[in-house]
């Protein structure tokens, strides 16, 4: 189950990298555009173990550093960061649709500030960018309008693919 | 947990990023395929009904200037002169030599790297400048692979300093500052800069020849007066980074007979 799982979370990474880079490439509304890739990390991390979760975020965030020109492994660590967060929090998933988009906005928000702080440490300068804050507010709010149907979408999927989390249906979301 | 920090050019970590983006590159070609029209199709839906009014508008712009034209007699005269100005601000050999490319991708949310759809399989290797369809400085190739290459654009911290001329022969540095600023460095200021005056590139001087000379890189943004000889003030980018879909990479450091040409014209 566990094994399935990854897999499919593996495969939505991918995807979601591949859209990322080309989709939102030419669609970008006030200057930003959704971090899909940290989206369906913290979707991921909600079904996975913890230590299959945090593997899944560095996956994730290094796909993007190769796709990029980034240092290797920025986005990796922030991403393993955000991944963590959602596994601390998963629980909150449970209490419904508004309260589980809420924490996908939150965690975009602390992993994006994490990117931006490992990044100026490594002389990106990220923080100092003008437009800096437009995208620490634009990008969670776009993740969170996104959350609203890739979250149920997510949990009929994980449940159809490998069964219900921890033994239980969430039916609220 | 980090893997190859700085891993710039060369070694395992530019393997690594050159191999992960032949494989994808195809699958981005073939998502924006589908994507591209689409976008295009509901811009243009968005738009219909700002279009009438501009096109009104720019119907009484052009009859206002047909009457300017037939006034001014020798405004033929001059259009034909900066013409022929701006073929020349690019050696024609390098245009000639440019290479066309699409821009198939971009990077992760804080990532402001382009990817191009032409690598050294094309001619595009690694340092050399971009330009967009005006001829304005975008930015530079920052990894090169056989099918395609990552362009840093000259706004991003990463992107190396832009030695530029401004209007009165003064020298300056232009360094991005991220998300799409530039800013504007003199160390060695006599005289102020003035709101709107061009940057273009300085071209080759000294040991730096990371750029040939007179691409546009920015306009100055306000007026600045030097402060104990130094003055630092913001650019305007001449590129849109946010809508870019075609660019030309220039093919230089060109060969030691173009180089000097270019020296001899004038740096």
């Amino acid at each position: 189950m566990e094994g399935l799982r990854f897999l499919l979370s593996l495969l939505l990474v991918m995807a979601a990298a591949l859209v990322q880079t080309s989709v939102f490439h030419s669609i970008r509304p006030f200057g930003a555009s959704p971090d899909v890739v940290l989206l369906i990390v913290v979707v991921g991390a909600v079904w996975l173990k913890p230590e299959a979760a945090v593997l899944l975020g560095f996956v994730g965030g290094l796909l993007l550093d190769m796709l990029g020109s980034a240092p290797l492994g920025l986005s990796g660590l922030a991403f393993t960061v955000g991944a963590y967060i959602t596994v601390r929090s998963r629980d909150r998933f449970d209490y419904g649709l508004p309260v589980g988009v809420m924490t996908v906005g939150g965690i975009t928000l602390v992993t994006l500030v994490t990117n931006a702080l490992i990044g100026t440490l490594f002389g990106e300068g990220t923080l100092g960018n003008p437009d800096i804050v437009r995208t620490l507010l634009l990008v969670p709010i776009y993740n969170m309008v996104l959350a609203v149907g890739v979250l149920p979408l997510a949990d009929r999927l994980f449940s159809w693919v490998a069964g219900p989390r921890h033994g239980r249906m969430r039916s609220r979301i | 947990m980090t893997l190859d920090i700085r891993a710039s050019r060369g070694g395992f970590g530019a393997d690594l990023r050159n191999s992960a983006q032949v494989v994808i590159a195809p699958f981005q070609a073939a998502v924006n395929a589908v994507v591209t029209p689409v976008v295009s199709f509901s811009d243009g839906l968005s738009n219909l009904a700002g279009l009438r009014e501009e096109n009104q508008r720019l119907r009484d712009r052009i009859e206002s200037l047909e009457r300017e034209a037939a006034q001014v007699g020798h405004l033929e005269a001059q259009v034909s002169e900066l013409e022929t100005l701006l073929a020349l601000r690019l050696g024609e050999d390098l245009y000639q030599l440019s290479v066309a490319a699409e821009v198939t991708a971009r990077g992760g949310t804080l990532d402001p790297t382009l990817t191009i759809d032409r690598g050294t399989g094309d001619g595009v290797h690694t340092g050399q400048p971009v330009v967009d369809g005006q001829g304005a400085l975008i930015g530079l190739v920052s990894e090169a692979g056989e099918a395609g290459a990552s362009v840093i654009p000259i706004t991003s911290r990463r992107a190396p300093a832009v030695t530029v001329r401004l209007p009165d022969g003064q020298r300056g540095v232009v360094t991005g500052q991220g998300a799409g600023a530039l800013e504007l460095s003199i160390l060695d200021a006599t005289d102020p800069v003035e709101g709107g005056e061009l940057l273009v590139t300085f071209g080759p001087h000294g040991d730096s020849n990371a750029y040939p000379k007179d691409l546009d890189v920015g306009i100055v943004a306000e007026a600045a007066d030097p402060q104990f000889g130094t003055i630092r003030v913001r650019v305007e980018p001449m590129g849109d980074l946010e809508r870019l879909e075609y660019v030309a990479v220039v093919p230089w450091p060109p060969g030691p007979q173009l180089l000097d040409g270019e020296a001899d014209g004038g740096t």
